[in-house]
C-alpha cells in the first residue's frame, strides 16, 4: 500500500525535559531555601480562620481556639488508664514562618473511645515467616480513636507539607508529615492517605529531633516483619506500604506523648500536557469507597471510632459532618518551566503566586485553604504556540534511557469523522449524591447536545443496580436528544456502587456496522474494587474505546486513568467549581476526529528495547504521549512514526537528536521502571494473580527502589529504645471529601 | 563528584558480641579518617551475612542522610555515598554514616572504600573504621 507523506505530521519536539547532568538530589541541595526571594505568604493556621461554610459541612459555633483568654482543656488521654489528663500547652501560633502550624485546639467534654485490646503473641522472628508477625499482626493489638462531638478532635497527623519542584514536564514532590502524640500514654499512628496513581515513590526518611534516618526498600513481607520486630522492642519505627497505585499506609510505632516525629516521603511523576498547558494534581484524601458483597480485599469505608475486625484489607475512617480533624497542609509549588510561564491557575483552590523570572513562579495556597478534603489541581501554560522539545535521555554503561514526547499531527484535523455509537454510563451511587451527580447530569447533557445527527447513543446509569435508558442505542435525532436529557435530568442519587456489571453491559453491546463505540463513564471512582474492574473492561474492550469523565472533589484517579488507559481512550476530570462546558468539550475535541492507531516507531537503526507503554496508545488530537524506552550503544537521532487514522495511512520522519543526545535528565531510569510497572499491574491483574509477573514487578522495584504493592519502606532508629510495649493504634480519621455526604457514602443510609 | 569507582581494599572488621537474644536493633558508625584534609565526597561499600543481620536504616552525621544504591542492596550489602559542597568540610575523624541493623545472629560487618575526595575532586585514599553500638 502506497504510504503518504504528509508533511508536518507527527511533531517531536525538542526540549521539554530537564536538563541537568547532576543528579537530582544534587538539585535539591542546590534549592533556594525559604529564606531567598521566593517567600511564601506568612500566613495563620487554618483551623484559627473563621470556618467556611464549604469546608465545614456542619461548622459549629463554639469550636474554640487557643488563646490566653479560652485555655484549652486537658488532651484526650488513653485506656486504660484515663487519669491524670495532661494539659496541652496553650500557645497562639501565629508566626508560621517560625513555628509550624500546630493543633492545640482541644476541648473539653470529648469522649473517648478505645477499643478493646487484644493480646497478641510475643513470637521472636527468626527471619522465617510465621503467625505474629505477618501483615496480619498489623490489623491485630488495640486501637484509639477519639469522638468527639461536635468538636475539633486532637489526632497524631498535626500538619502536612508538600513541597513540590516542577521542571518542564516532570514533578519531583516531598511530602512531610507531622505527626505528634497528644495523649498521656504511647501510641502507634496509622494514616492512610493517596498519592497521585503514577507517583514513583523512591526516598522516605524517618525524622526524629534534628536526626533523619533515611528507609530502607524491602520486600514487603521482610520490611512489615522488620516494623513489627522494632515496634514490639520499643524503637521508633515506620514502614510505608502500597495499597493501590494511589493509596498508602504509613506506621509510625512508639511515639512517646508529646514527642513529635516526621516523616518525608519523595515521589517523582510525569505531568500531564496537553493543549500547551501542564496539571499537576496532589490528591489529599481517599474518597470513601464502596465494595461489593463478599468482596474484602479492597479499599473501604469505616465509621471513625468503628469496634471489630476490619471490613477490607485497607479500611479508612472517616470523621462525621460535625467532627473537624485539626489537620493543615500546606503547598509550595515551585515552577522552573524553561520558558516563559503564562496563566497559572487553579480550579480547586485560592493560592498565591510569585514570580521571580519569566520562566521561574512560586505557588503557595491561600492560608484560609488549606483544609486537607479535596484534590489540589495547578495548571499553568507555557507562553508559545507549542512547546519546544520532547526528547531525553540518561546514558548509563551500556546505552542509556530515553523519553519521547510524540505529538499527533495537525493533520488528524484533515481526517473527516466517522458515525459514532455512544454509551454514556453515569454513576448515580451514594457518594454521587448531591453537587457531583448535578455536575455530572450537566456535563451529560452537554455531550448530548453536542451530538451529531448520524451518532447513535445509549445511557446507562448504575447504583446498585443498572437502568438502561433505552433497550438499544437510538439515533441520535432531536426527539431522541430531548428524551435523552429528560431521562438525564431525572437521575437521582443513592445505593452502591456496583461497577462491574454496566462495564459488562457497555461494552458488550453488539456494535452497530460502520460505528465507532465511544464508552464514556462519568464516575468518581470510589470503588474498592477499581483494579478488578479495570481488568474486566481490558478483557471485554472489544473494538470499543473508553473517555473516563471523573467528576468530583477527589476522584479514584487510578480508575480513571486505567480505565482509559486499557480502554484506548483518555480520561477528562471535572472538579465540583468547573465549567461543564469546558468538560464536554474536551472530550468531544478528542472523539471528533480519528486518532492516530497501530503506532509504531522506527528507530533508524538503534537497538531500542522495552519501550513503555506497551502497546503504544492510541494519538488523539491536542494530547501528546510520552514514551520511555532504553537502548544499547548511541540515543536514537532519527525516529520515523507510522500509523493510520480511519483508513488514512500517517508516517513522518522526526529528527530528535538535534544538540548530539538530548536532554540529560537523571530521573528517566525511574520514570521508566514506574511506567513499565503500570504496564505489568494491568497485565497482572487482567492475568488474574501471575506468579512471574508479580515477581518481575516486585524485582524492578527492589531495583529501582521504588514502592508499589510488593516492597514497602521500613526505617528504624536502633538507637534509642522507648519503654514498654509499643502502646495504642491510633488510626487517623479524615474528613470525606468537600462535595461528598457521609450519609450517603460511610454510614450508606 | 566521585570520578572513579576503585576498591582500595582497605578493609576494617569489627566482630558482633556472641550470645546475645534473638533479634536486636544496632548502630553501626562508619568513620573515615582523612589525616587533616576535608572530606567532601566519598562511597563506601558495607557487608554483613544477610543471614546475621538486616540494614534497617541509614543516619548520616549532618541534616541528610547518606544515599544509597538500590540496585546493590542485597541482604546484608549496602553502599553509601554522600558529597557536600559546603565550604566547610570536616576532616580528621568523620562520622560519615550511621547504619542502623536489625541482628539476628552475630555478624562481622566489613567495609570497602570505594572511592573519596577532596574538594576538587583530588583522590583521597581515608582510613575506615566501624563503632558498633546498642543492642542491649
Amino acid at each position: 500500500m502506497r504510504m503518504r507523506m504528509l508533511a508536518g505530521l507527527a511533531l517531536v519536539t525538542l526540549t521539554l525535559w530537564g536538563c541537568s547532568l547532576a543528579s537530582e538530589e544534587d538539585a535539591q541541595r542546590k534549592t533556594p531555601s525559604r529564606s531567598d526571594s521566593l517567600q511564601p505568604p506568612r500566613s495563620t493556621p487554618p483551623y484559627l480562620e473563621p470556618p467556611q461554610s464549604r469546608l465545614y459541612p456542619s461548622p459549629d459555633p463554639v469550636v474554640r481556639r487557643d488563646s490566653p483568654s479560652n485555655p484549652p482543656p486537658p488532651a484526650p488521654t488513653l485506656a486504660p488508664a484515663p487519669e491524670d489528663l495532661k494539659p496541652e500547652p496553650s500557645v497562639m501560633r501565629v508566626e508560621e514562618e517560625k513555628e509550624k502550624p500546630r493543633r492545640k485546639s482541644v476541648v473539653d467534654d470529648e469522649e473517648l473511645l478505645v477499643i478493646g485490646r487484644e493480646r497478641h503473641r510475643v513470637q521472636e522472628p527468626d527471619g522465617q515467616a510465621g503467625p505474629g508477625w505477618g501483615e496480619d499482626e498489623l490489623l491485630r493489638g488495640c486501637s484509639l480513636h477519639t469522638r468527639v462531638q461536635d468538636r475539633i478532635i486532637p489526632l497524631p497527623l498535626e500538619h502536612t507539607d508538600v513541597k513540590a519542584q516542577l521542571t518542564f514536564a516532570t514533578g519531583s514532590v516531598t511530602v512531610t508529615q507531622h505527626y505528634h502524640n497528644p495523649y498521656n500514654g504511647k501510641i502507634e499512628a496509622v494514616y492512610v492517605f493517596p498519592l497521585p496513581d503514577d507517583a514513583a515513590v523512591r526516598d522516605f526518611i524517618l525524622q526524629i529531633g534534628d536526626r533523619r534516618i533515611r528507609g530502607i526498600i524491602r520486600e514487603r513481607d521482610e520490611a512489615t516483619r522488620i516494623y513489627l520486630d522494632a515496634r514490639r522492642q520499643g524503637h521508633v519505627a515506620s514502614l510505608l506500604t502500597q495499597e493501590r497505585p494511589n493509596v498508602f499506609t504509613q506506621r509510625v510505632a512508639n511515639i512517646e506523648p508529646g514527642k513529635r516525629i516526621d516523616v518525608s516521603i519523595t515521589y517523582i511523576h510525569t505531568l500531564r500536557y496537553q493543549e500547551g498547558q501542564f496539571t499537576f494534581v496532589y490528591p489529599m484524601v481517599v474518597g470513601p469507597r464502596y465494595n461489593p458483597a463478599g468482596f474484602n480485599d479492597g479499599v473501604g469505608a469505616i465509621p471513625a471510632g468503628t469496634v471489630g475486625a476490619p471490613h477490607q484489607k485497607t479500611d479508612v475512617p472517616y470523621l462525621r459532618p460535625d467532627q473537624i480533624a485539626a489537620t493543615d497542609i500546606r503547598f509550595e509549588v515551585a515552577i522552573e518551566a524553561g520558558a516563559e510561564i503564562g496563566e497559572i491557575t487553579s480550579p480547586t483552590h485560592a493560592i498565591r503566586e510569585a514570580r521571580p523570572a519569566p520562566g521561574r513562579a512560586l505557588v503557595t495556597l491561600s492560608p484560609n485553604d488549606r483544609i486537607p478534603n479535596r484534590d489540589f489541581v495547578l495548571r499553568y501554560k507555557v507562553v508559545g504556540d507549542k512547546i519546544s522539545a520532547g526528547f531525553a535521555v540518561h546514558p548509563d554503561e551500556t546505552g542509556g534511557t530515553f523519553a519521547l514526547m510524540i505529538h499527533p499531527p495537525d493533520s488528524l484535523k484533515g481526517v473527516p469523522r466517522s458515525a459514532r455509537e455512544m454509551i454514556f454510563v453515569i454513576d448515580c451511587s451514594g457518594s454521587m449524591s448531591g453537587r457531583p451527580l448535578e455536575v455530572a447530569k450537566r456535563a451529560l447533557v452537554k455531550c448530548l447536545k453536542r451530538l451529531e445527527a448520524d451518532d447513535s447513543f445509549q445511557i446507562l446509569e448504575f447504583s446498585d443496580h443498572v437502568t438502561v435508558f433505552n433497550r438499544s442505542p437510538l439515533a441520535a435525532s432531536v426527539e431522541n436528544v430531548q428524551r435523552g436529557i429528560a431521562f438525564t435530568e431525572a437521575l437521582a442519587a443513592g445505593g452502591g456502587t456496583e461497577m462491574q456489571e454496566v462495564v459488562r453491559m457497555a461494552l458488550d453491546y453488539p456494535v452497530a456496522p460502520g460505528r465507532r463505540r465511544i464508552v464514556s463513564f462519568m464516575t468518581d471512582g470510589f470503588i474498592g474494587n477499581d483494579r478488578e474492574v479495570v481488568a474486566f473492561a481490558a478483557a471485554h474492550l472489544g473494538s470499543a474505546r473508553i473517555f473516563s469523565f471523573g467528576v468530583g472533589s477527589s476522584v479514584n484517579r487510578y480508575l480513571l486513568e486505567a480505565l482509559a488507559r486499557v480502554g484506548r481512550g483518555v480520561s477528562t476530570f471535572i472538579t465540583l467549581d468547573e465549567s461543564t462546558e469546558i468538560a464536554a468539550e474536551e472530550l468531544y475535541k478528542r472523539i471528533e476526529h480519528p486518532a492516530l492507531v497501530d503506532l509504531r516507531v522506527d528507530w533508524g537503526g538503534t537497538t531500542v528495547v522495552d519501550v513503555q507503554p506497551s502497546p503504544l496508545p492510541d494519538l488523539y488530537l491536542g494530547r501528546p504521549v510520552t514514551v520511555y524506552g532504553r537502548f544499547k550503544g548511541a540515543a536514537p537521532s532519527r525516529v520515523r512514526i507510522t500509523g493510520h487514522a480511519g483508513d488514512r495511512p500517517f508516517e513522518s520522519a522526526i529528527l530528535v537528536d538535534q544538540e548530539g543526545g538530548g536532554a540529560r535528565m537523571a530521573a528517566l531510569p525511574t520514570l521508566w521502571a514506574r511506567t513499565k510497572i503500570t504496564g505489568l499491574y494491568d497485565a497482572l491483574f487482567a492475568s488474574g494473580d501471575s506468579r512471574e509477573i508479580s515477581g518481575e514487578i516486585r524485582a524492578l522495584s527492589l531495583r529501582y527502589g521504588l514502592l508499589s504493592e510488593y516492597t514497602a519502606f521500613v526505617a528504624v532508629d536502633s538507637l534509642t529504645r522507648t519503654a514498654g510495649e509499643f502502646g495504642t493504634t491510633v488510626a487517623q480519621p479524615v474528613s470525606v471529601p468537600d462535595g461528598v455526604h457521609y450519609s450517603t457514602t460511610v454510614e450508606r443510609k | 563528584m566521585i570520578r572513579a569507582l576503585l576498591v582500595l581494599g582497605l578493609f576494617a572488621s569489627v566482630p558482633a558480641p556472641a550470645q546475645q537474644p534473638a533479634t536486636r536493633f544496632v548502630t553501626v558508625d562508619v568513620y573515615a579518617t582523612t589525616g587533616g584534609r576535608p572530606l567532601a565526597a566519598w562511597q563506601i561499600e558495607l557487608n554483613c551475612d544477610p543471614s546475621q543481620a538486616k540494614i534497617v536504616g541509614v543516619e548520616g552525621a549532618g541534616p541528610k542522610p547518606p544515599y544509597y544504591d538500590p540496585a546493590a542492596l542485597d541482604g546484608g550489602r549496602i553502599i553509601l555515598a554522600d558529597f557536600s559542597t559546603e565550604a566547610s568540610l570536616p576532616s580528621g575523624r568523620v562520622l560519615v554514616a550511621r547504619v542502623h541493623f536489625q541482628e539476628t545472629g552475630s555478624p562481622v560487618y566489613t567495609p570497602t572504600l570505594m572511592a573519596a575526595a577532596a574538594p576538587g575532586g583530588e583522590r583521597l585514599e581515608p582510613k575506615i573504621d566501624l563503632v558498633r553500638a546498642g543492642g542491649k
